[in-house]
């Protein structure tokens, strides 16, 4: 159906048609549509980057990175998912990568943290209202959790995405990621406790 | 509905915000917290957590961010493009090629592998040229173009060729080294042996005169062959044939190969009266040695190079025609060869100025009284001038055994079989048998046990003698 339009064609204006149709025409040659892509899904693969690590100073650079690997990995996509869900795997991919590059820089103090109890990792990272703003509160109290519970409360809670779109960014069964959403919740409600019973 | 744990209650609560319970335990669940006043106030907290992180603000957009990214794109493009010369998706393709086309040229290679090796072969002829063309430069003299053949014959015998006359110089080969032979160049010959011509050798044989004729040929032809043996250089440089330490046993072969079967027993007898170095020995045929290397030049030939500043192994390609014009134009020149021989052979002995040898397989000595020439058979490319019968080099003097063992009639009997296929020359020089000629050894290759042939008689008074004899078999030439 979606070659069947383009051969068509419509009088539609490219920034108005549907991902898979852009797609379609970026593997038949027609490299522009790539910034229709770009601009249409970097704002949301910017505030996911963000959301992930708080840090702005890093998120242009990750996403640069994100988008030149879906360049290059854009004439193999297959339309067996939406292109959105498959670039945020790309993006979670990547921040993941960063994530490790980061742990091996602070393998130390992170290795203590995680070994320790959840009671123990819960005093550690416990916040201050007193000392903060909300968001930045909210910043930092994601950012202490661990990667794995700390997207899909993200991908949930931040960006709104269905549990079959979060397991399948994070390669996952529906039933880990609910399993990892609770406990996520449960964790960020405990370091938060402060915040949100103020 | 029953009361839940912490852990059931806190996942019904996650589940039951984002609306995943199903329609009966969504019921339950609401009559849940309706009942528990604590339970609903966690749902709140839950939810207020939830629109805080949804009320998280943006991060503001970058308006540089496709001009940045362009760049990177176009930069990992041209990087692309410079590793590969063309389109990724043609990568395929060209590996399939480049393996057809590797697989093509070593089929090709295969199929043209001796043209191949010609052509390799005669570019390392050509540089072999060039490069031998600079160690010989000028004439090359014989240094024995005016041998007699009764001087052929003693060479034959003994294995020494006279140089100098005056000065008492003269050249000696000697095969008894392990696995390679020596030359040497001796500035006094010591060794004095009795002078051998070859009318006495064919009144000893008692040769026809078609044998007569047949010997004749054959000293004529070593005759020949020394004199394209030994050059001297126009610039200090001396050129031996490397297989010159075979000629006097090939030709001591072909001698014996020329005689009949009584005839060669009296040959015997006669290195026998003139104290020769050589006797028979009987050994099985030769086998036919096949050569896997790209065949030689027909007229290039092995020699031993040095000069004061080299010492080297060159393929020399020697035309003795042309040498011999040469020598007719400049006789007066060729008058002082061999004394110049003698005062370059003088200088290298005298002040040890050869130089070391790239090459470890042969080896210049040099002493004040001679200096040698060793090389060692791995260090040759086989000749195609073999000798009719298998000769080697050193082994037990057997000879011996035959007039001082007259108790052992075996051994006696095994020396004058004349039934044998071929003969083989031995050597009784001053050196222990080379591995080579152990394994030839006549005795072993009979089964005879030298030991117990010697053994038996075990009393007191044969005891001394049967360990003279064991001393002798095992260390043949210490006499």
């Amino acid at each position: 159906m979606v070659n069947q339009e383009v051969v068509q064609g419509t009088d539609t204006p490219l920034e108005q048609k549907s991902d898979d149709i852009l797609i379609t025409l970026f593997q038949s040659g027609e490299e522009g549509v790539f910034r229709i892509l770009v601009d249409r899904h970097k704002e949301r693969v910017r505030n996911l980057i963000y959301s992930i690590f708080s840090d702005a100073s890093v998120v242009d650079d990750i996403a640069q990175d994100v988008f030149i690997r879906t360049y290059e990995a854009l004439p193999k996509f297959r339309f067996e998912s939406s292109f959105y869900t498959w670039l945020y795997r790309i993006t979670v991919n990547k921040c993941r990568d960063e994530m490790r590059k980061k742990k091996m820089r602070k393998f130390f103090s992170l290795h203590a943290m995680l070994d320790g109890s959840e009671a123990e990792l819960q005093s550690k990272i416990r916040v201050n209202p007193e000392d903060n703003s909300t968001q930045e509160l909210i910043a930092i109290g994601l950012k202490q959790l661990p990667e794995k519970f700390r997207i899909p409360i993200i991908l949930k809670d931040i960006d709104g995405m269905t549990y079959e779109e979060i397991s399948e960014i994070m390669q996952c069964e529906i039933g880990t990621v609910k399993s990892r959403l609770f406990r996520a919740r449960t964790m960020l409600r405990n370091v938060l406790k402060p915040l949100l019973e103020s | 509905m029953k009361k839940l744990s912490p852990k059931e209650f806190s996942q019904s609560l996650s589940l039951y915000l984002d609306g995943a319970l199903d329609e009966q335990s969504r019921h339950e669940f609401k009559a849940y917290l309706a009942a528990n006043p604590k339970a609903a106030s966690e749902l709140e907290i839950l939810k207020k957590q939830q629109q805080l992180l949804k009320s998280q603000p943006a991060i503001p957009s970058n308006e540089w961010f496709w001009q940045r990214l362009s760049a990177r794109l176009e930069k990992e493009r041209k990087r692309r493009e410079t590793v590969y010369p063309f389109s990724r998706k043609y990568l395929p393709i060209a590996a399939s090629l480049a393996v057809l086309i590797a697989a093509s040229a070593g089929v090709l290679l295969f199929q043209q592998r001796s043209l191949l090796t010609k052509f390799f072969f005669e570019k390392k002829e050509e540089v072999q040229h060039l490069y031998q063309e600079n160690i010989l430069q000028g004439k090359l003299l014989p240094l024995f173009s005016s041998l007699n053949k009764d001087q052929v014959l003693q060479f034959a015998f003994f294995g020494t060729l006279p140089l100098d006359a005056q000065a008492n110089t003269a050249l000696r080969v000697d095969e008894s080294e392990e696995n390679g032979s020596r030359i040497e160049f001796a500035k006094n010959e010591t060794k004095q042996h009795p002078q051998v011509t070859v009318q006495e050798f064919c009144d000893a044989v008692d040769a026809t005169p078609a044998q007569q004729r047949i010997v004749d040929s054959i000293l004529t032809s070593a005759k020949e062959k020394i004199e394209k043996s030994v050059f001297l250089g126009e610039n200090k440089a001396l050129a031996v044939h490397a297989d010159l330490a075979k000629f006097n046993r090939r030709t001591m072969s072909h001698l014996a190969a020329s005689l009949d079967l009584p005839q060669r027993k009296k040959f015997q007898k006669f290195l026998i009266t003139s104290h020769s170095p050589y006797t028979f020995a009987v050994v099985a045929a030769p086998t036919p040695r096949t050569d896997a290397r790209a065949p030689r030049s027909a007229r290039m030939e092995q020699f031993v190079v040095i000069t004061p500043e080299s010492c080297s192994l060159a393929q020399i390609n020697v035309d003795l025609e042309n040498i011999r014009q040469n020598i007719e134009l400049t006789a007066q020149e060729f008058q002082s060869v061999n004394a110049r021989a003698h005062a370059l052979i003088r200088e290298f002995s005298a002040h040890a100025r050869l130089p070391r040898t790239p090459n470890p397989s042969f080896r210049v000595f040099s002493d004040s009284d001679y200096f040698s020439v060793r090389v060692e058979n791995n260090a040759l490319e086989p000749s195609r001038d073999e000798m009719p019968f298998e000769v080697m080099a050193r082994a037990p003097q057997a000879i011996r055994f035959r007039y001082e063992s007259q108790e052992m009639p075996e051994i006696e009997k095994f020396f004058n079989d004349d039934s044998e296929p071929s003969i083989q020359f031995f050597s009784n020089g001053s050196r222990k048998p080379s591995a080579e000629a152990r394994k030839f050894d006549p005795l072993r290759r009979r089964g005879i046990d030298l030991d117990s042939l010697i053994n038996l008689p075990r009393d007191r008074k044969s005891q001394p003698r049967v360990n003279q004899i064991k001393k002798r078999y095992n260390n043949p030439f210490e006499l």
